[in-house]
């Protein structure tokens, strides 16, 4: 089971890989880094790996790094996920250092300026540098012990010029920058908007623990939805408004079939006024009083195949087929089957008995020949 | 002519393009035979080396004509499966059957106009088995 899972996190992340033997002891294919196809070769359980000259050349100054990842990996689509960031990190150092070397590198006062600022805030907020010191990776905890990376580029001519950074965070982190402004006010602004996020982070980190959240994937603090299982068969989601996540009703939206969603939209309707605002309560608590159910936990992952099969598209068999998730599902209360509305529309248009009209395809259900509808384009 | 040279011969040796769809779902259900390992008993898939191309053994069930007879089945999957059925016939020696051809060629609605995504290479299987098992003896196509 352990290995069905994994063929198919591989597939969905790894498309060009595919196994080249039936008991899956290797994958052979293609990884897409930043744009760009490396030819790869794995096994399964990583202690072979073998790539083309040019991702070889890549990640050869972090060789050592790689192999300690290759022994300590569970698996080889753990492992090339790995191998990938490594790799991406790489390409965008040497692509900033590129540019340094090509108009020279930056000026002593760069260093110096750069040098006293990295002492009064301390190394150790300092995750990882390119060569030219140019792109910084930094670190800040935040009250209750999360870590949140400000990734950091320099200008050649900073402090006088800000520098551009990127973060994790739900908003564009702006930065304030005067003339006396330095890596370390950009490193406190962080800190700042960070703090203000505290209840946002709660609130999502309460759903990622105690709900089977389906979307995203993986979610990092800079989504603001969620899309929760409900049952086997029908889902909700839930945006949060991540400036005032506990004073303000989320969006919120069912997925599934008419039968199965309807009794969960009329007891929201009914309970709305119960819903909890004075923000004692956690979005999920208060999801949980208004819908008057427990939400469901994710079935165990070693679990029985069958069990998360409920969820997957009927035609093509995946949960995730490029972007999207399954998003129809035949409304007969006892087949509820899921599908990608691409798979569906695909198979329905190629049936002479299918009825095209507005934008709408109506025809039976792949597994019950009950009649299912369906719109073309997603909206 | 040798008839069997021409079944074991691959259907065409053009590698044809398999659709996203399609190469992610032949996987998902060639896993679930190595997994399981066979889904039905006295059913196996042979190592193949393409995605596109399986061979899979059947056994006669028990008290039909066919009993404990192997026959080997070649799946031969269209690129934008499962939109599409695949193609099955069975490999030489072939079982004496008023729906199957000497050349292999099987009469079988699931396999032509009555396929749909639902069905997979499992289902197929058995469809033919059952097929096999529903005749009282064994005789060859008419005309």
């Amino acid at each position: 089971m352990m290995q069905t899972q994994m063929l198919r996190r591989m597939l969905d992340d790894f498309p060009c890989m595919s196994p080249s033997d039936a008991r899956f002891q290797r994958f052979h294919g293609f990884i897409t880094i930043s744009e760009r196809e490396f030819r790869v070769s794995i096994s399964s359980d990583c202690t072979y790996l073998s790539t083309d000259k040019s991702l070889k050349s890549i990640i050869s100054p972090c060789f050592q790094k790689v192999r300690e990842r290759l022994k300590l990996a569970l698996n080889a689509h753990e492992f090339l996920l790995e191998l990938r960031d490594i790799a991406e990190h790489q390409i965008d150092a040497t692509r900033t250092d590129k540019q340094s070397v090509e108009f020279g590198l930056p000026p002593a006062q760069f260093y110096e300026q750069l040098l006293t600022d990295i002492s009064h805030m301390g190394w150790s907020c300092v995750a990882s540098m390119s060569e030219t010191m140019r792109a910084l990776d930094l670190i800040t905890r935040d009250a209750a012990g999360r870590t949140h990376s400000l990734n950091v580029s320099l200008p050649a001519d900073y402090p006088k010029n800000p520098p551009k950074c990127v973060t994790n965070m739900p908003v564009e982190f702006e930065i304030q920058w005067g003339r006396d402004s330095t890596l370390i006010s950009v490193l406190r602004q962080f800190e700042k908007l960070v703090a203000q996020y505290q209840d946002f982070f709660r609130t999502m980190e309460d759903l990622d623990k105690h709900a089977w959240v389906l979307e995203p994937e993986y979610p990092t603090t800079r989504e603001v939805y969620r899309r929760v299982a409900l049952g086997k068969t029908c889902s909700m989601r839930v945006e949060i408004d991540h400036r005032a996540p506990l004073k303000s009703f989320p969006e919120i939206r069912f997925l599934g079939s008419e039968a199965a969603i309807e009794p969960f939209k009329q007891r929201l309707n009914q309970n709305i006024q119960h819903w909890d605002m004075t923000g004692q309560s956690l979005v999920r608590q208060n999801l949980e009083r208004v819908l008057e159910i427990t939400l469901p936990l994710p079935v165990d992952k070693n679990a029985e195949d069958g069990e998360d099969s409920m969820l997957e598209c009927g035609i093509c068999y995946a949960y995730r087929l490029e972007e999207s998730t399954p998003d129809v599902t035949c409304d007969l209360a006892e087949c509820s089957k899921p599908y990608h509305r691409g798979c569906l529309v695909e198979w329905l248009r190629a049936l002479p008995g299918t009825r095209e009209s507005f934008g709408m395809i109506t025809g039976n259900c792949v597994y019950c020949e009950e009649s299912i509808s369906v719109a073309v384009s997603a909206d | 002519m040798n008839i069997s040279s021409v079944h074991g011969a691959p259907s065409s040796s053009l590698p044809k393009e398999l659709t996203r769809v399609a190469q992610r779902r032949l996987t998902r259900e060639l896993a679930e035979w190595s997994v399981k390992n066979p889904p039905v008993p006295g059913m196996s898939v042979e190592q193949t080396d393409r995605v596109d191309e399986w061979r899979v053994t059947v056994t006669g069930a028990a008290s039909s004509v066919y009993e404990n007879e192997r026959y080997t089945l070649r799946f031969v999957f269209p690129s934008d499966y499962p939109m599409e059925a695949p193609e099955v016939i069975f490999l030489s020696p072939t079982p004496r059957h008023p729906h199957v051809y000497s050349n292999g060629h099987i009469c079988l609605n699931v396999l032509y106009d009555g396929w749909s995504p639902a069905l997979t290479v499992t289902s197929v299987c058995l469809s033919i088995v059952s097929m096999l098992s529903s005749a009282a003896k064994k005789g060859s196509p008419a005309g």
